[in-house]
């Protein structure tokens, strides 16, 4: 179980990292900045994959287990990225919380825009003391010029994975993998 | 869909449990709160059939805030009938000077669980626009109505919580212990 260890009013500077493009890129050109980096395993059929990737590259990690949503067929988890923010400001109880999250300009999905990210971090300021910022330096980012950036720092032999089907290879005709080769990013590795 | 009424056996919302005729389920959360057994007996003496959930017991403040408190009823809310549209009413008043308890922060939580879940979510606070003084006056007419609203968890209300202390500036402490 993941544990706090930090003194009541410290600040802890968090990255959700996932072995995907977006989040990579904020560990390589932020990596002094975080005090923890945090995998999420919410039971997703790729999670193995996904651990491969930062496994490969010795990023130490925590994860945060959070099982018991309901998934769609589409790979859609209800309440996922609002729980995620609930259990981080719950373990991290009266800590001024920074959540670093791989946001880009590109992201569609109603629960993971900025503005989403706006109001949930209005409501836990409001809910609980210590404060939260929830930071997405690639808001204005497209993946391509994300994937392009994050090449040039990525040991060469490694691919992030940022496919929904588990496997080994990315099977490039699930909806990530499709979303990739739309923003050109699919093709870079 | 489902109108639900969140019961806390405090005066706003058992003044909504009179009101609202149109409520399918009555839920009551525990959350570790000391006044557990009085919030309790409060809600029996309404002899409404009601829901109670147990969730991990919640933070305190010095103040009396409860952190995290309607934010994790709601989200419980929205994932306990988590196939079903649902109606939450929710007793916040006018007076009411904590951050999480004013009809702003409910339409910013009804956004954002719409955003994440397939079902909606609609939040409404009938005694927003209501003072605790007026509150009080129109329970004080109900026969045989008892609220409990002390953070202190003694039978007869405590006098010194801020609760309390509320209750006695506006002059509505003494009828409702006596």
């Amino acid at each position: 179980m993941m544990k706090d260890g930090h003194a009541e009013g410290e600040n802890v500077r968090v990255l959700l990292i996932s072995g995907g493009v977006d989040s990579l890129y904020l560990y390589y050109k932020y990596q002094n900045v975080f005090d923890k980096l945090i995998f999420v395993d919410y039971n997703q059929p790729v999670r193995e994959n996904e651990k491969k990737v930062l496994d490969d590259l010795q990023i130490d990690y925590e994860t945060l287990i959070l099982h018991g949503l309901p998934q769609e067929d589409n790979g859609y988890v209800w309440g996922r990225n609002i729980e995620i923010i609930l259990q981080l400001r719950k373990l991290f109880i009266n800590k001024r919380l920074v959540i670093y999250l791989g946001v880009n300009a590109e992201d569609m999905t109603r629960s993971n825009t900025p503005l989403f990210y706006r109001k949930v971090e209005d409501v836990m300021n409001e809910s609980y003391t210590g404060g939260i910022r929830i930071v997405m330096p690639l808001e204005n980012m497209n993946k391509h010029d994300i994937g392009i950036e994050l090449k040039k720092m990525l040991p060469k032999k490694i691919t992030p994975w940022s496919c929904d089907v588990p496997g080994e290879k990315q099977c490039g005709n699930c909806v990530s993998c499709k979303q990739g080769k739309a923003s050109e990013v699919f093709n870079i590795w | 869909m489902v109108n639900i009424l969140l019961l806390s056996g405090g005066m706003d919302s058992t003044l909504i449990y009179y009101i609202e005729k149109n409520i399918d389920e009555y839920v009551f959360f525990n959350y570790g709160q000391k006044q557990l057994k009085q919030e309790r007996n409060a809600i029996k003496k309404l002899n409404v059939k009601y829901k109670e959930i147990k969730i991990n017991k919640l933070n305190y403040t010095k103040n009396g805030f409860i952190q995290g408190r309607n934010l994790t009823f709601l989200i419980e809310l929205r994932e306990l009938y988590i196939d079903k549209n649902i109606v939450v009413f929710i007793g916040s008043n006018k007076d009411d000077v904590f951050p999480d308890n004013n009809t702003k922060f409910m339409k910013k939580v009804e956004s954002i669980l719409n955003a994440s879940y397939i079902k909606n979510i609609k939040i409404i606070t009938p005694l927003s626009n209501t003072t605790k003084k007026t509150i009080s006056k129109s329970l004080s007419q109900v026969e045989n109505v008892s609220p409990y609203w002390c953070y202190s968890g003694t039978d007869t209300p405590c006098g010194i919580c801020k609760s309390c202390k509320e209750l006695k500036k506006i002059g509505e402490f003494k009828k409702w212990i006596q």
